[in-house]
This record gives C-alpha cells, sequence and structure tokens, in this order.
C-alpha cells in the first residue's frame, strides 16, 4: 500500500480516536484499584460489571477447571468471595490489557499473541522480583510490565508498512528494535507509547519507566529502579523465550551492571525464572493464551 | 527459623567440603531467602484480607441493623396503611362488606354496622343465616353469582322495608380471584340511593311543571300576536254579517258574504287548533311527525306577532322531514326557538331564517351523536347576537339575557333537554353584531317506513282517462268504481278484442291502460305489443297473480311499464297510476 507518511503528532491522533484509547478508561481505573490497597471488593465488581467482554473473560478463567469450583461461578461478586480479591484484582487488569493485543495475525514472527504472551511473563517476573527481593507486594510493576511494550500495537497497527520494514531489518541483524525504529521512524515504540499514555492520564510512574525501558540508565531517578527492572526483565523473558521480544540479548556487560545496581545475582533470577515458567504452563491451561 | 535450616544445612555439607557444596548452598540459601520475603509479602497480604474480612463482618453487623431498621419501617407502614385502608372503608359513602368462598364475613365497615345495628364480633366469621338482624342482609343469591360467574355485577338495586321506611340500595358485588382463577371471596359495595330515587321523582315532576310554565310564558308572548289575527278574522266575520244582514243586495251576494264568513270561521278553528295543539298538556307520545308540517304551523302561529318590518323565511332543502317525536314538545322547541330569534333583534327591522336539510353523521362526529340520516333545522336571525364568553351557559337553566319580566330563563334548557330526549343536538354559533344561528339536529325516522306508512294513509286523485281490461267481470266492476271515484274517466272491458278495438280507433284519448296479464283471446302480453306498436308511451300496467322469469324478461325492455302483483292493494295501484301518469306529463311538456 502506498501509504503517505503520517508525522509524529498525525500518528499519536489516529490512535486517540481509535479503539485502543477506548479501553484506556477502564484500565486507568482497574491500575488505580489494583494499587490502592483501601480499594473494596465493591468497587472492583461495579468497575468491572459496566464491561461485558472483560467480566465474560474474568468468569470462564473463574470457572476454569484450575480453581475447581465445586459450584458455577455466574457472577464478579462471587468469583471475588471464592478466589480471592488479588487474584480477581490482577485477572481484571490482565484481561482488560489483553483487548489492547486482539487482532490479525500480521506476520509468522510477530503476533500479537506472542507479544502478550511476552508481556504477561514480563509482568509475573518483575512482580515476583519485587516480592521476593525486594519485599514488597509488586502490584505497581505487574501493571506497568503488562503494558510496556504496547507501542508496539500502535506502530504495527497505524503504520504497519513501516512496522513490517523494521520488523524485517530487526530479524536478519543485529541490533534491538528501538535502534531500527529509531534510525527509521525518528521515534521509538517506547516513546510514542510514554507520550500517548502520558496524554491519557496514566500516573508518571507508569508513561516515565515505559519511556525508558530500554535505556534505565537514562531514567530520573524515581522511575529508575522501574525502569532498570523492565530492562531486566526483558533480557531474562527473551532470553527464556516468552513469546516475541525486541531484544537480541546481546549486551552481556549492560545486563549485569543493572543486576548489580540492585543486588540481585544470577542465581536469585534463575530461581524466579523457574516459578515464572510453571506459572506459565499453568496459566496456558487456564487458556491465557 | 532460618538460622536454624542454615546451620543444620552447613552441618550436612561439612562432610564434603568442595566448590560444587558451595554452589549449592548458596543456591538453596537464596531459595530460602527468597521463600522468607515471600512470606512476608503474603504475611502483609494475609493482614490485609483479614482486615478487609474484619470490615465485612462489621459491615454485615451494620447491614443486619440496617435491615431490622427497614423491617421495622415496612411493619409500621403497613400498619399505618391499614389505617388508612380502615378510615377509608369507615368514610366511604356506601355499606361495605368483604366475604369469603364460602361466603363468611371477613371484614365490614362502620357504615354498614351501623345500618343493621350490629357489633363486629357479632357477624365476623358468620354467614347470613347464622346473624340476626331486624333488617334482611344483602342477598346471598347475588353473592353466589358473582362467585360463581368470577364477574362483577353492578347496579343491582335491592330495597328493604323497615319500620314503615323504604330503602334503595345499588350494589356492586366484585370477585377477589387469585392467580389460578378461583374466586377467593367478594367485595361489596351498597350505595344508599333512598334519597336519590326521592330527589329524582321530585326532579321530574319538577321538569314537568318548568315545561308548562314555559309553554305558557311563550303563549303571553304570542298573545298580541294572536289578538291581532283574530280581531281580524272578527272583523271579517262581522263585516260580512253585518253586510248580510243590512245591506239590500242580490241573494248571490249574500251566498258570497256566507262564504266569506264561513272562510274565516275556518280560519279562526284552525288558529285556535295550533294554539292548543300547543299548550295542551298531554303525556309524551312518540309518532312519527313531519318536521316541515310542525315548523309551517309555528311560521302560521308566530308570523302575527312579529312586526311587519321582520321578514320571517322558511326554505326547505328537502321534502321528507320524518323524525319519531312528540309532536308537541318539537313545536315547542320550534316557538321557543323563533321566539328568541324575534327578542334578539331588538331594532324593527330583521330577518329570521328557517332552513331545513338533511345531513348524513359518520360515527366519531364532533356532535357525539350517534351515525345515520338527521334532519338539520337551523334558525338563523341577524339581530344583537351573543358574547362568546356566554354562549356556553345558554343551555344552563336560569341563564338569560332577557330583563326581568320579559322571561324565566328557563327556555333554552328545556329546548335542550327535549332535543336529547329525541337523540338529538342543539348546537348555537353567534357573531356579535351579525346575529345568531341555532342548529337543531333530529335522526331522521328509516324512510322505508315513512314510504309506505304515508302512502297507506291515502289514495291520489286524478282525472285522466283510463283503458282498463280484465276477463274477470267483478274485477272490471271494482275498478270502474274505484277509479272513477278518485276522478278518473274510466273505459273497463271485459273483453279484451272490444278493448283493443276501441284503443285503436281513439289511440289518444287515454293517459293510461290497466290490464290483466291471463286473459283468453288476446292475452296481456299481447295487448301491451298491441299498444305500443300504436303509441309507444301511453303507461301501461300489467297486473297477474304471479309472473315466470320468461315474462319478467319479456316485459323488462319495455318503458313505461309497471307490474303489479294480484291481489293490490288499491292505494298502492292509485299511486303506481298517479306517478306514471305524472312522469308521462313531465316528459311531454318537455
Amino acid at each position: 500500500m502506498n501509504q503517505k507518511k503520517m508525522t509524529f503528532y498525525e500518528l499519536k491522533q489516529a490512535i486517540h480516536s481509535s479503539e485502543l484509547a477506548s479501553i484506556k478508561t477502564v484500565l486507568l481505573e482497574l491500575i488505580r484499584l489494583i494499587n490502592d490497597p483501601s480499594a473494596s471488593a465493591k468497587q472492583l465488581k461495579d468497575l468491572v460489571e459496566v464491561d461485558p467482554p472483560l467480566s465474560s473473560r474474568i468468569l470462564r478463567l473463574a470457572n476454569s477447571a484450575y480453581y475447581g469450583m465445586a459450584r458455577r461461578i455466574t457472577d464478579i461478586q462471587e468469583a471475588i468471595i471464592w478466589i480471592g480479591f488479588d487474584t480477581v484484582k490482577q485477572i481484571s487488569i490482565s484481561m482488560k490489557a489483553l483487548e489492547l493485543f486482539l487482532g490479525n495475525e500480521l506476520d509468522i514472527f510477530f503476533s500479537r499473541d506472542k507479544l502478550w504472551r511476552f508481556s504477561v511473563a514480563s509482568a509475573l517476573t518483575s512482580k515476583l522480583i519485587y516480592r521476593r527481593e525486594f519485599k514488597e507486594l509488586g502490584n505497581d510493576i505487574y501493571s506497568i510490565a503488562l503494558l510496556h511494550n504496547i507501542g508496539h500495537i500502535m506502530i504495527e497497527q497505524f503504520i504497519p508498512d513501516d512496522f513490517r520494514k523494521n520488523l524485517m531489518s530487526y530479524r536478519s541483524g543485529v541490533k534491538n528494535l528501538i535502534e531500527i525504529e529509531q534510525n527509521i521512524l525518528g521515534f521509538d515504540h517506547a516513546i510514542l507509547a510514554s507520550e500517548l499514555m502520558k496524554e491519557w492520564d496514566f500516573h508518571e510512574n507508569i508513561y516515565l519507566s515505559i519511556r525508558f525501558h530500554h535505556q534505565p540508565q537514562l531514567a530520573p531517578a524515581h522511575v529508575r529502579r522501574e525502569a532498570t527492572i523492565l530492562y531486566i526483565v526483558d533480557q531474562l523473558c527473551t532470553r527464556y523465550d516468552f513469546g516475541f521480544s525486541d531484544i537480541k540479548n546481546s549486551n552481556k556487560f549492560a545486563f549485569t551492571s543493572a543486576i548489580d545496581a540492585y543486588n540481585l545475582q544470577e542465581i536469585a533470577l534463575d530461581n524466579i525464572m523457574t516459578t515464572v515458567k510453571k506459572d506459565m504452563r499453568k496459566m496456558e491451561q487456564l487458556g491465557w493464551f | 527459623m532460618v538460622q536454624e535450616l542454615l546451620e543444620k544445612n552447613n552441618a550436612r555439607l561439612n562432610i564434603n567440603d568442595n566448590q560444587d557444596q558451595e554452589q549449592e548452598i548458596t543456591i538453596l540459601s537464596t531459595k530460602l531467602r527468597q521463600l522468607e520475603n515471600e512470606l512476608k509479602i503474603l504475611e502483609q497480604e494475609n493482614e490485609l484480607t483479614n482486615k478487609r474480612f474484619l470490615d465485612i463482618v462489621s459491615n454485615l453487623e451494620h447491614k443486619v441493623k440496617e435491615k431490622n431498621q427497614q423491617l421495622y419501617l415496612s411493619q409500621s407502614l403497613i400498619t399505618e396503611k391499614n389505617k388508612e385502608l380502615n378510615l377509608m372503608l369507615n368514610n366511604a359513602p356506601a355499606l361495605i362488606y368483604y366475604k369469603d368462598a364460602e361466603l363468611a364475613y371477613i371484614q365490614v365497615n362502620q357504615k354498614f354496622l351501623s345500618f343493621f345495628n350490629l357489633a363486629p364480633s357479632s357477624i365476623l366469621g358468620k354467614k347470613n343465616n347464622e346473624i340476626i338482624t331486624d333488617i334482611d342482609l344483602f342477598s346471598e343469591s347475588y353473592d353466589i353469582i358473582t362467585l360463581n360467574s368470577k364477574k362483577p355485577s353492578n347496579n343491582i338495586i335491592e330495597t328493604f322495608k323497615y319500620e314503615g321506611n323504604k330503602y334503595y340500595f345499588s350494589v356492586d358485588r366484585i370477585p377477589i380471584i387469585d392467580s389460578d382463577n378461583t374466586a377467593r371471596g367478594i367485595v361489596c359495595f351498597a350505595q344508599n340511593i333512598s334519597e336519590k330515587i326521592s330527589f329524582e321523582q321530585e326532579k321530574s315532576k319538577f321538569e314537568e311543571q318548568l315545561r308548562q310554565n314555559q309553554k305558557i310564558e311563550a303563549l303571553g308572548t304570542l298573545a298580541s300576536g294572536i289578538a291581532h289575527d283574530f280581531n281580524n278574522i272578527l272583523s271579517a266575520i262581522n263585516g260580512y254579517a253585518e253586510m248580510a244582514a243590512h245591506v239590500e243586495t242580490s241573494p248571490e251576494n249574500i251566498t258570497k258574504y256566507i262564504d266569506a264568513i264561513l272562510k274565516a270561521g275556518l280560519r279562526a278553528k284552525e288558529l285556535t287548533r295550533q294554539i292548543l295543539s300547543f299548550s295542551r298538556k298531554k303525556e309524551t307520545k312518540f309518532s312519527p311527525i313531519n318536521v316541515i308540517d310542525i315548523i309551517e304551523d309555528v311560521k302560521k302561529l308566530v308570523r302575527p306577532s312579529l312586526p311587519s318590518s321582520i321578514n320571517l323565511e322558511f326554505i326547505k332543502k328537502t321534502d321528507q322531514a320524518i323524525i319519531f317525536a312528540d309532536a308537541t314538545q318539537i313545536h315547542q322547541v320550534f316557538m321557543n326557538l323563533c321566539t328568541n330569534a324575534f327578542q334578539a333583534i331588538k331594532s324593527s327591522k330583521g330577518k329570521i331564517t328557517i332552513i331545513i336539510d338533511k345531513q348524513k353523521l359518520e360515527d366519531d362526529n364532533p356532535l357525539q351523536l350517534e351515525a345515520g340520516d338527521y334532519q338539520v333545522i337551523q334558525i338563523m336571525d341577524d339581530g344583537e347576537g351573543i358574547q362568546e364568553s356566554k354562549l356556553k351557559q345558554i343551555f344552563e337553566p336560569y341563564y338569560t339575557s332577557k330583563k326581568c319580566n320579559e322571561g324565566t330563563g328557563l327556555g333554552l334548557s328545556i329546548v335542550s333537554s327535549i332535543v336529547r330526549t329525541h337523540k338529538g343536538e342543539i348546537t348555537v354559533k353567534s357573531k356579535l353584531g351579525e346575529g345568531t344561528t341555532f342548529t337543531t339536529y333530529l335522526p331522521t325516522l328509516d324512510s322505508l317506513q315513512t314510504d309506505s306508512s304515508e302512502k297507506n294513509l291515502k289514495y291520489i286523485n286524478g282525472c285522466e282517462t283510463i283503458l282498463v281490461i280484465d276477463d274477470e267481470e267483478s274485477v272490471v266492476a271494482l275498478m270502474d268504481e274505484f277509479l272513477s271515484y278518485l276522478g278518473y274517466n274510466v273505459i273497463a272491458h271485459s273483453d279484451s278484442v272490444e278493448a283493443m278495438n276501441i284503443f285503436e280507433k281513439q289511440p289518444d284519448r287515454f293517459q293510461a291502460v290497466i290490464t290483466d296479464m291471463t286473459m283468453p283471446k288476446i292475452t296481456g302480453l299481447e295487448v301491451v305489443e298491441k299498444v305500443r306498436s300504436i303509441n309507444e308511451n301511453v303507461p301501461i300496467i300489467l297486473a297477474s297473480g304471479y309472473f315466470d322469469t320468461m315474462e319478467e324478461e319479456m316485459i323488462s325492455g319495455i318503458k313505461n311499464l309497471k307490474f303489479i302483483k294480484k291481489p293490490y292493494e288499491l292505494s298502492s295501484l292509485s299511486h303506481t297510476l298517479y306517478d306514471m301518469i305524472k312522469n308521462q306529463n313531465v316528459l311531454t311538456n318537455f
């Protein structure tokens, strides 16, 4: 298709008035709920119930064999009671984010489905690092990791020809996708996602850590840890081959200095990845992918 | 705990102290550390969950309290509603009872108890035959009918006599039907209408009185005019009588004078009849009447009382105006409307126009009358008119624009009530300074009925020459006599050959031919053929006891021919004959 070259501004405008933008309201509200310890189950229920596709996805998961419910769960209230508030919160935000990844297969090498699988693995990994290494709940980083690659979806959907071109040179070359994007487009998926999320009123911690997830050393101090963990998790999930990755997993030095900065040992991360692998298998059985 | 485990491990590993072991220790300690951290987080989460659980429990307690509160509120609401219901039941203007399907009383209102002089304990839970009262209770058999039919029964009048008083009740019974369509009980409302009934009786007497008064009032208005008319008649009578008595004149002239006196006398008689027919008080009697005749009468009565400068015109746009009505009352309506019209014309000059016409009203007409044919009578004056704000009131009793001594103000209300008892309607249109039009709608009586009733009434005379042919001598004699009586010139024959000879000789002498069908020698059909071959147009009436289809076909194409079936009525023969000759005359005059 002979496309007129879109400016960055035009691209943002196109995304603003698209289906992607319509997902943001519920997503924002879910992120707020998940990070608010005083949020009530009723708030979650009220939010999810006005979104029929979301609630049906949640109920499908809740009724899957994994939770082994003797009785059929027919509403969100019941799901919260029987499966637990925290689990339903996590399922809710993931299933809402999944809507961003729904779409047609574009390439054998890349698919939204593969990118979705990678995002879920990143979310699980980063959450476990926070819990097991930093002794924190890790709900915040879970949502950030889940969304950190939506820039790819935006480029794929709105400038598909450019996306395909970038993908081809990424497959055949040694460069990371982000470097190719910067060379060809003049911006990259991290900048694009970050800009839009800022305009959609996402919290600064979220869009800034996404903005710098390929260059954590440039991130402002208050989000540097989040950006670094995203960087580390990208490397780990690429190494364990969880879906589509946009990096070549080659810069050993940068990785070592990143984990050193937060006192993380390879051995501890390997242990976490064992859990992630197990969890991913379980989720696969649950029908997440 | 962790420390303990580490020591245990170290102790076990001390046996083979090498690189591998150290590596394994690191892995294990990392796992342990991570588990410890996870445990801490889980503890945190657990705490949160506990807190949330406590919240839920206390929230539940709160909710239970709230629900109890609500329950209490709805209970007091029910009590309140019960009070309201009792208030309504006890103050309703009816005796109310509620029975179950076994016809035992479940509830009655205060009015019920006081009317039958009962205490609640002596009626609730009991049936009619278990209750002792001075007055019989409301009929149980109607209760049973209502329960069985599962349909409300309305306005059944039940009467009681008690200590010389008679009570009338209008009783409504309503079955209470369950969702499975069984009748669970019955509610009954009985309204004491004794006063209303005696009031109605009084009212109809009063209304009758009013109508009579109004007639007298109208007569008063007309008196001067009638007096004037009588004076004219009397002048004529006296004048001619004087001339006959005192003037020397020829006997022929005296005959002329006496004739004139007789005529004047007849006119006086007619005038008296009209006044009597108007003022006579009699029971309402409906019969088919012609509105045009009534209006002509009214016109004759009103005319003399009007100044000659007021023009009174009657325009007939229809000649069939038969309605089923009380002649006296309809007379009164138009008398009243004409008098009003006259009184509305304040100056000495003016015009009153009466127009009669037919109109067909469809369903849902603005007058809300039944669909059908109506006689529409408009009475228009060019008087001062009525203000629009007052138009609505003018049919109300006691409304009047007249001065104190001019009228009672009851006229139009009576007019309107008469028109309505005749299933009609009266409307008014008015414009200040231009005049007022009253339009009266009265339902036309079925035209067929009037036709026959009118025709059966009389014979129609004629003076033409008629040829009558019938082989039956008695028929020939009867026809000769009957038609001669009506004024016709009759040539009648029992021999058709002879009759045809006469016709052939003087074909133009006859204006009509009446012939029998079945005759020896020349048959009716041959007569028709022969007559037509000589005169194409002369009307022919063919009489027969029966017509077969072939004969019917043969005569159907012949013009100016009608057949009548034997035995025929003389009146209908006279009408047929009259109509045919009249039509023929119209044609030849053209």
